[in-house]
Parts: structure tokens; C-alpha cells; sequence
């Protein structure tokens, strides 16, 4: 089945992304150390307010010019607000209005309150981030907006890529469904090879003409790296991990799903269900091959541990039979 | 980044367009359920029955009959998700909408619980400016929705109508609406609540044909056991759902 259909990938899903590490990803904060204790490049962290108390204590003043606000437990951007610089009374938005600090107390308050967190929890925090401002090669191709790269991961193997454009029309946001544009992207260079505006094909972006097919992202090789060791790091093993292009910081993973859509297939042109038929069968093949090897160099010797297991188990004696019980009674000695 | 400060300029005339929708939906089955079960107005009454029967008429099914029927029900829900494809509001949503056909009649069925579910949506932007909790908010809508059932039972003197009917859902469809049209847009939600009602009517048709009455006279057991291996079946179908066939288009002349 070339085409990957929303049947098989709940299957796969189930199979491959444990709860637990669905939740994860739901916490930003979260997600971010893990990934960051990975090696994965992710935004810095300015503050993070938890609870009334620390809300009430916070100094305001203390933020740099251009930030963003964000609830961590959001979805799809809600209640993000992107602060670009200090004014009088306050600061400027990005879309330009002023954001006075009362309105931003009031903000941070609405989320503590959890008003604007996914599962409708009662309670969050505030996670502030600085603001990103995409790398001029990117910035280039979007009238206003951040544009991102989306790649779905199969464990460690990287599927297909994409890269959502904003345009006029979806006002600033990277969402296909509000008319952003979807470009594949070549994961040998990085280079668009097809963009998709709604159902049509297109060669340039809608609102700033700039030619797509053939132009460049900006540092691909680390992206896929970043992306790579998402999986790995949070436990999924099918996930779509979204990363931007700061100017100054490169690359930053800014999400990672663990239900990742399926319209990238239409941006490609191409079905995800053969990659991972591929995938899997390179990998039970690599599977099989290391278990040959493994028995044809080390039979004699594997037999050994056994052995021991059993000769450890008999001196132990009393002691482990008496804990055997447990979930699992390994004698200490041999544990270590 | 994506964020709410970037307001669609849309929105707001969205909203009104689709209250207006509802509303003018609403007006349009008011006077359906007038037409049909006003009692008073002989003249347009006598019109209808001639045309298509007693239109308050019950189904007449055993009680039995309805438990035993459920599982087809939800078979029927299982083949239209994962193998059709189409999108409805809530899991099976859609069976027990059908159910609540079967003990308000065939045609008082789908009528009724259409008219309570458009004046709950009228209900709804109300609601959402007292900025209540999902429970208060669901709560309220129940009243709401059983207030508007009441009054109409009372009306047209026919308690019958809305006996057991299922509140609740139809408040979750109500809710569930709201959500699909600010989400998605009107197309989707319109969509989806076709294919509920679809659903529904098809499920209500199907369970109280003559052979299904048959058989679940005669061999109680068969439906639900029968619906249990169907739907480990359907349950494991991996394959593209009928809708995914149009949708992935463009994916499938590339691959």
C-alpha cells in the first residue's frame, strides 16, 4: 500500500508511540529538556511561571525586548502572544498593537487558569521563549509569518519533509488548512521539488512571487540531524517533528507530534506507506542478519551466562528464593 | 509563529452567518413540527396524513427489539468510519440518535430531535458569553434542550413524542457543532452533521425492516453475535478508507 491512510496510521501508531510518551509531548517545557539533554537544538527558556504566587512576583521588566508567550501544555498555537519590542506603557506585538503589562498579567493568569491549554486541565504554566525571527534565506520566500519544516520520523529514519509557507491569506500562520503554502522538500539537498497551495500545484509563493521549485533551505543537514533524534529522545516511535530557522540560533525544534498528519503525502506526491514498508523490511533484514552473526561468533560463549545465571542462583541460595516474589529476583551480585 | 494575536478578519462575519443559518434552519423545522403535529389545525393536518400517514405514528417495536439491535447499529458506525471514512459528531452519536427514532416514530424521530438540536445551537453563542465551564455549559444546554422538548410535547399534547429522549446527546451534538464550525469552518461542520443524520436515518431504517424484526424475533442472539464478528472484521481493516481515495489524489498520481 503506497499511500499511508488514517487506519494504518492509528495501527502504527498504537504500536510504536506508548501513552506515556504521547502525553510527553503534549509539555512543551518537558519535551524541550528532553530533547535538549539529547543534543537536540531547542528554543532557549526566558522564564516559566507556575502558579499565582510566582505570577504575582515575576518582574516583567526583567524580559527582553522580543519574546513569546506561551501556555505549555497549547495546541496548534493557541494563546501564543509574540511581543517584537518595548514601547511606552508596555510592548509592541507583532502584529503591532501594544501590549500594556496589564494585559499581559491578565494573559499569563488565563493561563495559569489552564483557559487555553489542550484537555481543558485546570491549571498550567507560562512558558516564555525568545521570539524567533527565521533566517533571512527562508524569510524571504513568506510575506510576514514564521514558516517551519515539518519531518516525519519512522524511529531514527526520516520519511518525507515538508515546509509550510505562510501567506497573505492564512494570515501569518504555517497551517495548510488556512492556506498556507506545502513544499516538498528534497532530502538530499533540501532543495523544494513541489509546492501545493490547497489542491494546485504552484511554482511561486502566491504573495511574494519568489520562485519555490529549486530554492534552497537553509541549513538542512543539521535540520534532518535535529530531527532525527527526536524520536529517540522522547520515546515515539512514529512522530512528525516541526523545526524552524532562528537567524541567529540556526536550527530549533519547536514541536513534536505524535499524531502527525497525513496531508504531507499530497505536498510529495508520494505515499508514506511504501517508505515505511521499506523501512521495516530493511530493518528485519538488518535484524536478522545481526542475530546470524551474533550465533555464528558467539555460540559456545553464549551458553556461558546461563549458566551462570543458574550457578549464581544456587549460591544465593535462601536469600533470593525467599524474594523471589518480586518482580524480578536477580541476585544483587549478579545485577551489578 | 502561529498565534491567536493574528485574528482572521473573517471570523466574526462567519459567526453571524452561521447563526443566521441556524436560525433560519430552525424557523424552517418549527414550522415542519407545527405542520405535522399541530392537532388544532385540522385543515393542514388532515392534508399531511393523507400524504404520508399519521405522522406521530410509532415505530411499535418490542423493547427487547432495540437492545438487541444496538450492536447492528454500531456495526454500521464501525463501516462508516474506518472503511467509508465519513466524519460524524462523537463515536456512536449517530446509533443513538437512531434509537431515539425508533421510540419517537419514524417520521416525530428525526423531526423532533432536528428541531432540539437547532434550538440548542441557537442557544449556544449565548451560552458562550456567560464564559461557563464545560460542565455548567453542557448543563445549561441540557435544561435548555428540555425546556424546548417540553414545550413542544405540551403544545401539540403529545407526551409520547419525547419520552426517553436522549438529552444529552443531542446537547453533545449541539456542542460538538460549535466546536467543528469554529475549528474547521462551516463546510466541515455542515458535512458532518449530514452525515450524522445520514447515519442515523439509515441505521433507524435498517434495524426496523421486517426481516431484521424477524430475525430478532426469532433468533434473539444472532444480530449481536453476528455484529461481534463483523466488527472484529471492520476493526481490523488497515487498508484507505472510500473518502482517503479522493483526498490523497495528488499523493497517488505521484506515487
Amino acid at each position: 500500500m503506497a499511500i499511508l491512510g488514517m487506519n494504518r496510521r492509528n495501527a502504527l501508531i498504537a504500536k510504536l508511540n506508548p501513552r506515556e510518551a504521547i502525553k510527553g509531548v503534549n509539555q512543551k517545557f518537558e519535551t524541550k529538556q528532553r530533547l535538549a539533554a539529547a543534543g537536540v537544538p531547542v528554543p532557549p527558556t526566558v522564564a516559566l511561571i507556575a502558579g499565582e504566587a510566582e505570577a504575582a512576583g515575576f518582574d516583567y521588566a526583567s524580559l527582553p525586548d522580543a519574546f513569546a508567550i506561551k501556555p505549555n501544555r497549547g495546541r496548534r498555537g493557541e494563546g501564543v502572544i509574540l511581543v517584537d519590542g518595548r514601547v511606552d506603557g508596555g510592548w509592541r506585538k507583532l502584529s503591532g498593537e501594544v501590549l500594556t503589562e496589564r494585559a499581559l498579567r491578565a494573559h499569563v493568569a488565563r493561563i495559569l487558569a489552564g483557559e487555553l491549554s489542550l484537555d481543558g486541565g485546570n491549571s498550567d504554566t507560562a512558558l516564555i521563549e525568545p521570539l524567533i525571527r527565521t533566517h533571512p534565506d527562508f524569510a524571504r520566500m513568506v510575506p510576514f509569518g514564521l514558516p517551519d519544516i515539518r519531518i516525519i520520523c519512522l524511529g531514527d529514519v526520516p520519511l518525507m519533509a515538508m515546509t509550510r509557507l505562510p501567506t497573505q491569506e492564512s494570515g501569518g500562520r504555517a497551517n495548510l488548512h488556512q492556506g498556507a503554502v506545502g513544499a516538498a522538500i528534497d532530502f538530499r539537498d533540501g532543495s523544494i521539488f513541489r509546492a501545493v497551495l490547497g489542491q494546485d500545484e504552484v511554482s511561486h509563493h502566491p504573495s511574494t512571487n519568489a520562485a519555490l521549485i529549486g530554492a534552497s533551505l537553509p541549513y538542512w543537514q543539521e535540520t534532518v540531524a535535529a530531527a532525527r533524534r527526536c524520536s529517540g529522545a522522547l520515546g515515539l516511535g512514529y512522530v512528525g517533528v516541526d523545526l524552524v530557522i532562528d537567524a541567529t540560533r540556526g536550527v530549533q525544534v519547536l514541536e513534536c507530534n505524535a499524531y502527525p498528519g497525513l496531508e504531507i503525502q499530497n505536498i510529495n506526491g508520494a505515499g508514506l506507506g511504501s517508505r515505511i514498508a521499506l523501512v521495516e523490511r530493511l530493518q528485519r533484514e538488518r535484524a536478522r542478519a545481526a542475530k546470524r552473526a551474533g550465533m555464528a561468533q558467539s555460540r559456545p560463549a553464549a551458553e556461558k551466562p546461563l549458566r551462570d545465571v543458574g550457578t549464581a542462583l544456587r549460591d544465593a541460595g535462601r536469600e533470593t528464593v525467599a524474594r523471589l516474589s518480586g518482580a524480578l529476583a536477580i541476585p544483587a551480585s549478579l545485577a551489578a | 509563529m502561529r498565534s491567536d494575536d493574528l485574528t482572521l478578519p473573517g471570523d466574526i462575519a462567519l459567526q453571524r452567518a452561521g447563526y443566521a443559518l441556524a436560525a433560519a434552519l430552525a424557523a424552517t423545522f418549527g414550522a415542519i413540527v407545527w405542520a405535522l403535529f399541530d392537532r388544532s389545525d385540522s385543515l393542514v393536518t388532515s392534508a399531511v396524513t393523507a400524504m404520508i400517514g399519521d405522522p406521530s405514528r410509532p415505530w411499535n417495536l418490542p423493547g427487547m427489539h432495540l437492545l438487541l439491535v444496538m450492536p447492528m447499529g454500531a456495526s454500521v458506525v464501525v463501516f462508516v468510519r474506518s472503511v467509508l471514512g465519513w466524519k460524524t459528531f462523537g463515536l456512536f452519536t449517530p446509533m443513538l440518535l437512531a434509537l431515539a427514532y425508533l421510540q419517537s416514530g419514524p417520521i416525530a424521530g428525526p423531526v423532533i430531535s432536528t428541531t432540539a438540536i437547532l434550538i440548542g445551537m441557537l442557544a449556544v453563542p449565548f451560552l458562550k458569553l456567560l464564559n461557563l465551564s464545560r460542565v455548567g455549559f453542557l448543563g445549561t444546554l441540557i435544561a435548555i434542550v428540555v425546556s424546548a422538548l417540553g414545550a413542544m410535547a405540551l403544545e401539540f399534547n403529545q407526551p409520547a413524542l419525547v419520552s426517553a429522549f436522549p438529552v444529552v446527546v443531542t446537547a453533545l451534538i449541539v456542542e460538538r457543532w460549535w466546536n467543528a464550525y469554529e475549528a474547521d469552518g462551516p463546510k466541515k461542520a455542515v458535512r458532518m452533521t449530514i452525515a450524522t443524520l445520514g447515519v442515523a436515518i439509515a441505521i433507524q431504517l435498517l434495524v426496523a425492516a421486517p426481516p431484521v424484526v424477524w430475525l430478532a424475533a426469532e433468533f434473539p442472539l444472532a444480530l449481536p453475535l453476528a455484529s461481534i464478528g463483523l466488527m472484529i472484521v471492520l476493526g481490523r481493516y488497515q487498508g484507505l478508507r472510500l473518502a482517503e481515495l479522493a483526498r490523497f489524489r495528488a499523493a497517488q498520481q505521484g506515487a
